[in-house]
């Protein structure tokens, strides 16, 4: 998605706090081995995040959240969520809460940026391109 | 076959108990699940405009603002973490 559409469309990663660390109530075991712990500070969170960035090779640009995680609790966006904005500031995807609501929300995504790459045309959500009104 | 007798009884009591405990806790994690997934949890919907975003980025260099792109391009954000 991100290369078909960086040119038109700005995309960001969101690094939130983490969702299994290794000191969380539901440690995924990669967190244990990466020795992956709830941050502490904003440089252990920049540091986590790098390591992400690099050991998934992801190419889309990392903003970070504060350690009040004010982005994440406007958004909800914990533990994973993608959202779509229009020129106009207003939301035309709201993916619910992943993991569940994560893919559908890329289907929905996708579908509005492939609309919009072709008529240039900013759909209010993605429900009027299914229903073609 | 005196011992087998004795325990065999005993064992299958272990496993149906098993078994139901197993059966419940699926079921429970299922119900928990599908309350999540359509949940109003107040997260920011389709039609309303966008909270502010205003973060550093990763190398610490640059202020990201949402708002800036308002009127010149749509932005896609995920929202997510390494675990």
């Amino acid at each position: 998605m991100y290369d078909t559409y960086k040119d038109i469309v700005e995309f960001r990663i969101v690094y939130i706090r983490e969702a299994h660390a290794a000191d969380s109530k539901r440690p995924v075991q990669y967190a244990k081995d990466k020795s992956i712990f709830n941050h502490k500070n904003y440089g252990e969170r920049c540091t986590t995040a790098d390591m992400m960035m690099q050991e998934k090779k992801i190419t889309i640009p990392c903003i970070i959240d504060g350690m009040d995680n004010t982005v994440n609790k406007a958004y909800k966006g914990h533990p994973t969520r993608a959202f779509l904005v229009k020129k106009n500031g207003v939301l035309a995807v709201a993916g619910k809460r992943g993991p569940w609501g994560y893919k559908p929300a890329l289907k929905d995504a996708t579908a509005w940026l492939a609309h919009y790459k072709k008529t240039d045309e900013e759909l209010d959500h993605v429900k009027s391109i299914k229903s073609g009104s | 076959m005196k011992y087998l007798k004795l325990f065999l009884p005993a064992l299958l009591t272990i496993l149906f108990f098993s078994a139901n405990v197993f059966s419940q806790d699926t079921k429970n994690r299922k119900e928990r699940i599908r309350h999540m997934k359509n949940e109003d949890d107040g997260a920011p919907k389709v039609g309303e405009v966008a909270p502010v975003i205003k973060l550093k980025s990763l190398n610490g260099k640059e202020e990201w603002d949402l708002a800036s792109f308002n009127g010149e391009k749509p932005v896609v954000v995920f929202f997510g973490s390494y675990t």
